[in-house]
């Protein structure tokens, strides 16, 4: 449209984002950089403590497990949703299903609904008599009917796998719309080419997936690495400590245990963890160019 | 453009500013506290007394009706209550005391899992030029008195001027199913070794000995008092809570209590799900008949009492030696404190007193609730049973000086290691041992840092 | 443009599998939402008649008005606020070039991947300073702020592909940038918008961590904050949990429904755009 104007014109449209980016946004988030090399509990002053924050998250065994949970729970929310989605998009886009549109809805209908809501009602269902039990029981397993959330063994990857049922249908609709963008072209090239299946599957729909699926693992990486919301209406941390993800420690800290320095160290370094995996992926992804 | 494009566009252009003009008024709508408490205050010279209560259900209410009181006997003193829930107390508390409108008045929770880091901020006032002329000092029994202290600096508990006024008390036992208790055959336990039989008996019988709703963490050290008050000498308890140093987690007797802990658990005394289950949820099924001992406070009598009757009744638990008076765990729980803001001092302390005197104690009483005060023959009728037994333990437990303080006093911040750590504990996925050894770790940590 | 169909009837049955276990637990607390008020219940079962009557207790009896509402507001004001302002600077990266264009566009962009955890800390010290907590506006103004870095992304990959000739030939005609915006580019960006719309009441309506460190007030309570403390003090009263978190979820559902056809539209869109 322009040249490379000299008016003020796009900078006073972009004024009001940052109006409210700024502020909101990346002030605090320089504050929790501040706030993390200090001792705070937010009703007297605040000491200077340098980075005996940092050292005691890096030493305390419970905020390395809590970071540790998280791998976990990266796991769960990571890889199958994205593995089971893949199938999915490539059925939904070959099958033309009468209604077809109709049934990915209801696979995203998960990622709609609240996450407290995800959270009160897993709780009842895998509850110690709730339905996922009651189930295991009218098909005779009876030893499987265990109590998910309060057992120290379980309570993580049941967490996770309601993780990866609330993001399964993410991913379908990401990867169904990418498919749609590769060319019919390709396919009838690998067709010619005498390609079966599995072959065209690896040689077209994968590469041609390949944005999709970058932004697919981002999203779902991040989820995890945040997932407060679910752990606080479900867990709160617990068994033990065996669900305490670092956005319940940040809390804790910060607004149960007048401790916000320690409560902003934690957060800063969960900011870098975020930061590293999202580059990381974005890495390797335009690595392996199409 | 259109007429009918045109329409649309004035339309959305419409609705949008509908759309922000309700959102404008609505946020107006919600204006915040302090603007309340300004309007308040102007209206007619009158004083205002800001109080603030984690308070709920009955207690609630007396607490309510008898500040009404005090309004009707001085007419120029209004009594305005901020009421939080018990979880989101102590954060809003604080916050509260921080902002520009502190509270005159304040509820707290002694020791330091409330009132020591308010006390150390130097938030709450020193109550000694009010007690000597009011007989706070005189009013409660010594075991008492201890649980009100804590020096000007903020470190030390237990000693020092007096900075809370208690208004109720609790105490922690055994709640039984009547019923199931006679069908079982068993009698009241008279000893820990009659206790113990009785809960391998309902275990034979198919039945879940100890109802327990351990999904806050909280109640598995709760249960761990109930053991370690017969196990663990006076010295012991009072040195943890208290904060003396020659005393610590890792002593004999307390990893006596965790192991015996982890032996109900897995001889399976434990309810199946407890993990999994709130406090109220446990206490629901109990009275819906599932469990035969549901171990917990008096702060629930009232509500069994109203669902049970008869059914159910209470026990402190038993001496390892038959015959000896019974050890328990219980405290002159909340107090009123003054906060150092207030500008109101005279006014909040004869407030205070009030809302303590031997009148309030026997509406409390009367309620099925416990007083921290002794009252001797002046004691009202019990409103049920279950109210006259827990009243007469208690008494008891005053008379025999065998109130022990709840060890959750003796450090800030037990949902980050002494609750999940008990619970470990209890479910036998750490060792007493282990357990004990991080609990204490912990705690010197705390005390260091004072 | 795809490939011809070759097993039609195993791709469908996967679809529908997946489709059934998805809504399952979805469906089984409806049910249970459904049940006498009493009920303990097990299983997922059939209820012997529809009682509704537990949604009227939850919307009178548990305040659910008055969260439903607080909720209401804040997912409207966020969206009307968040679509305006991506918008205006969605144009303005996709369309004209301008020193510093790629910092700031990143800067905002970072907004996407910074996680709230590491902001609300001094966000809640600030708006307690500026008397803002226990308003409407402490959930509302951060809200815009991090949902505009992604509906700046949203727009701007949407004006990008926008074809050239258009816009020149509408500056041609001698139009200004706002007149270009608003008569030229909004008419066709509706799947955009519409998008956008869907996606920022989605996350404002179903945002947790914000309202709950914010407003403490019952009054001002958002739906899921209403919810947790509810399915937090009433562990029991199963029923009335369910009903309750089938209204909380309701609102967004039912947008997500109706709009399902040109949400996913205005997805492939967008992502067309990249």
């Amino acid at each position: 449209m322009n040249g490379r104007g000299r008016t003020a014109l796009p900078y006073l449209y972009l004024l009001p984002a940052f109006l409210f980016f700024t502020p909101f946004v990346l002030v605090p988030f320089v504050h929790t950089l501040g706030l993390s090399f200090y001792d705070w509990d937010g009703l007297t002053r605040a000491t200077f403590t340098g980075f005996a924050n940092y050292r005691e998250a890096f030493e305390s065994a419970l905020v390395r497990s809590a970071f540790g949970h998280a791998l976990v729970l990266i796991f769960f929310f990571c890889v199958p949703p994205v593995l089971l989605a893949l199938p999915l998009a490539v059925s939904s886009t070959r099958a033309r299903v009468p209604g077809g549109n109709a049934l990915r809805t209801v696979i995203f209908l998960p990622q709609a609904i609240s996450t407290v809501v995800v959270g009160v009602s897993w709780g009842w269902i895998l509850a110690l008599d709730g339905p996922l039990n009651a189930g295991l029981h009218a098909l005779g397993l009876d030893w499987a009917a265990v109590d998910w959330l309060g057992s120290f063994t379980w309570a993580l990857p049941s967490l996770g796998l309601v993780g990866t049922w609330t993001l399964i249908g993410l991913c379908v609709t990401l990867f169904f719309a990418g498919l749609q963008q590769i060319p019919g072209s390709l396919y009838d090239a690998a067709a010619v080419d005498g390609a079966g299946r599995w072959r065209e599957f690896l040689a077209v729909t994968l590469p041609g997936l390949k944005g999709p699926i970058t932004v697919a693992l981002t999203v779902t990486v991040i989820s995890a690495l945040r997932a407060f919301d679910l752990v606080f209406v479900t867990t709160r941390g617990g068994p033990g400590t065996e669900t305490v993800v670092p956005g319940i420690l940040i809390y804790r800290r910060a607004f149960e245990d007048g401790r916000l320095g320690s409560g902003a160290a934690i957060a800063v370094v969960l900011s870098i963890v975020v930061f590293a995996v999202t580059f990381l992926i974005n890495r390797i992804a335009d690595r392996r160019a199409p | 453009m259109s007429l009918t494009a045109r329409a649309q566009r004035c339309s959305a252009l419409r609705s949008l500013t509908a759309a922000l003009v309700i959102a404008a008024l609505s946020v107006g709508c919600g204006s915040n506290d302090s603007d309340k408490q300004g309007r308040e205050a102007a209206a007619g010279g009158r004083h205002v007394l800001e109080v603030w209560t984690p308070e709920s259900g009955s207690r609630l209410q007396l607490v309510q009706q008898r500040a009404d009181q005090f309004s009707a006997a001085h007419p120029d003193v209004k009594i305005n209550f901020t009421i939080r829930d018990f979880g989101s107390y102590p954060a809003q508390l604080k916050l509260a005391l921080a902002s520009d409108n502190p509270p005159d008045v304040a509820i707290g929770n002694l020791g330091w899992s409330l009132d020591g880091p308010l006390i150390r901020a130097g938030l709450l006032r020193a109550l000694d030029p009010w007690a000597a002329p009011y007989g706070w000092d005189k009013r409660y029994p010594e075991v008492a008195q201890r649980q009100m202290r804590f020096s000007t600096d903020g470190k030390q508990f237990g000693r020092g001027p007096i900075f809370g006024i208690p208004y109720a008390a609790d105490v922690i036992g055994w709640f039984y199913n009547v019923g199931k208790l006679k069908t079982l055959n068993i009698g009241v336990p008279a000893t820990l070794d009659e206790l113990e039989a009785a809960l391998a008996t309902a275990r034979k019988a198919g039945e879940v000995p100890i109802m327990l709703g351990n999904k806050s963490q909280w109640p598995s050290l709760h249960l761990f008092y109930l053991v370690s008050d017969n196990l663990a000498s006076d010295r012991e308890i009072n040195g943890i809570v208290f904060g003396d140093r020659s005393v610590q987690w890792t002593a004999p007797s307390f990893v006596a209590s965790g192991r015996k802990l982890a032996q109900w658990n897995a001889l399976g005394y434990i309810a199946p799900g407890a993990n999994s289950m709130s406090p109220d949820d446990a206490l629901a099924r109990f009275v819906r008949g599932a469990g035969v001992f549901l171990p917990t406070g008096s702060w629930n009598a009232a509500e069994l009492s109203a669902s049970m009757g008869d059914k159910v009744a209470f026990f402190l638990t038993p001496p390892v030696r038959k015959g000896d008076p019974s050890r328990a765990t219980g405290s002159v729980g909340y107090g009123w404190h003054i906060t150092t803001a207030s500008q109101q001092a005279d006014l909040a302390a004869e407030f205070i007193d009030f809302m303590t005197q031997e009148a309030f104690a026997i509406q409390l009483v009367a309620g099925g609730d416990l007083s921290p005060l002794d009252m001797g023959d002046r004691a009202p009728r019990m409103p049920s049973r279950l109210a006259g037994e827990i009243l007469a333990a208690w008494q008891s437990v005053l008379a025999n000086g065998t109130l022990l303080p709840y060890l959750e006093f003796s450090a800030p911040n037990g949902a980050e290691v002494l609750y999940p750590t008990m619970q470990s504990i209890l479910a036998g996925h750490e060792t007493p041992e282990r357990g004990l050894a991080l609990i204490e770790q912990s705690r010197q940590k705390f005390l260091d840092s004072l | 443009m795809t490939a011809v169909p070759r097993t039609g009837t195993w791709s469908a049955a996967i679809l529908i599998l997946f489709a059934a276990v998805t809504v399952m637990p979805i469906l089984g607390v409806v049910l249970l939402s459904l049940q006498p008020p009493e009920t303990q219940l097990s299983g997922f079962e059939w209820p012997d008649r529809l009682h509704f009557e537990n949604y009227a207790r939850a919307f009178e009896v548990a305040h659910f008005a008055s969260y439903l509402q607080s909720s209401l507001i804040v997912s409207i004001a966020v969206v009307v606020g968040t679509v305006v302002v991506s918008t205006l600077s969605g144009y303005a990266f996709g369309t004209m070039r301008f020193p510093g264009e790629n910092v700031l566009f990143y800067l905002l962009l970072t907004g996407l991947v910074i996680p709230f955890e590491a902001v609300i800390v001094p966000l809640y010290v600030e708006l307690r300073a500026g008397h803002l907590t226990n308003s409407y506006w402490s959930v509302i103004l951060p809200l815009i702020g991090t949902n505009s870095a992604f509906g700046t992304f949203w727009m701007r990959a949407y004006f990008r592909g926008v074809p050239r000739q258009l816009l020149e030939a509408a500056a041609m005609d001698g139009a200004g940038s706002l007149r270009i915006l608003w008569k030229v580019l909004l008419p066709g960006a509706r799947p955009a918008l519409l998008t956008l719309v869907v996606l920022v009441f989605m996350w404002s309506w179903n945002e947790f961590l914000l309202p709950l460190v914010m407003l403490s007030r019952e009054d001002l309570r958002t739906a899921p904050l209403g919810l947790a403390f509810f399915a937090g003090r009433f562990t029991t009263d199963r029923v009335g949990m369910a009903a309750a978190a089938v209204m909380v979820a309701l609102p967004v559902v039912v947008l997500f429904i109706a709009t399902h056809r040109r949400f996913v539209h205005g997805m492939w869109v967008g992502a067309l755009k990249q």
